[in-house]
């Protein structure tokens, strides 16, 4: 992560949410595979660790949805809908896909990482999802790591 | 906003937590094939029905 990542983070969305963020960050730098796998299953694990980080990631998103904010007024969620449903779209192809060709989890989950990156990028106003790209791209890339 | 902020980490404490107790779990279990497939299954099932439960309250989106 660059410096400009972390600045962004915490201009975006604030203290609260980047403890949660590096909270998340810090549960996946721990990552290792377990003791007894078989190596010819290793690419299955991995699997299962990018399916937790995208649930994760529209847990998160449909959470901020359901949070009301009323500065400025009038309420409305947190995050919209329109972005909420980005995700969750985003969410249900790649896991729809891992479950067809697990073996292809790396590429199916950085592929909805950049479906949501680039509406990110085209739209200030999903800017808030940007911290959770972030961490799902940590996440990725411990998974990637584990070796037998 | 101190209430938002309240909110936002009450609502997003239990999933990091959730998170991190699920990747605890498959680092430190023995585990066999059969076992990473059925669990694999469950979680992709739950992230759909989650995604199908929020589309399912926000028909016009």
């Amino acid at each position: 992560m660059t410096s400009r990542d972390r600045h962004l983070i915490l201009r975006v969305v604030g203290p609260p949410l980047t403890v949660v963020l590096w909270a998340a960050l810090l549960a996946s730098s721990c990552g290792h595979q377990p003791p007894t796998i078989n190596p010819a299953d290793l690419e299955l694990w991995r699997a299962r660790q990018a399916v937790i980080a995208l649930g994760t990631v529209q847990r998160a998103a449909i959470a901020l949805n359901e949070t009301q904010a009323c500065t400025p007024l009038p309420c409305h969620p947190f995050l919209s809908d329109a972005h909420t449903k980005l995700v969750i779209d985003a969410v249900g192809d790649a896991v729809t896909a891992i479950r067809a060709a697990p073996n292809g989890w790396l590429a199916v989950a950085r592929s909805a990482v950049q479906t949501i990156r680039q509406r990110v990028d085209a739209d200030p106003t999903a800017a808030r999802l940007r911290p959770y790209l972030v961490g799902l791209d940590a996440a990725l890339e411990d998974a990637q790591r584990a070796t037998p | 906003m101190k209430e938002l902020l309240a909110v936002l980490i009450e609502r997003l404490t239990p999933i990091v937590f959730d998170a991190i107790q699920a990747r605890q779990q498959t680092q430190t279990t023995p585990v066999t094939r059969e076992q990473i497939v059925a669990d694999l299954t469950a979680d992709i099932d739950r992230i759909l029905g989650e995604g199908d439960a929020w589309r399912a309250t926000h028909p016009t989106v």
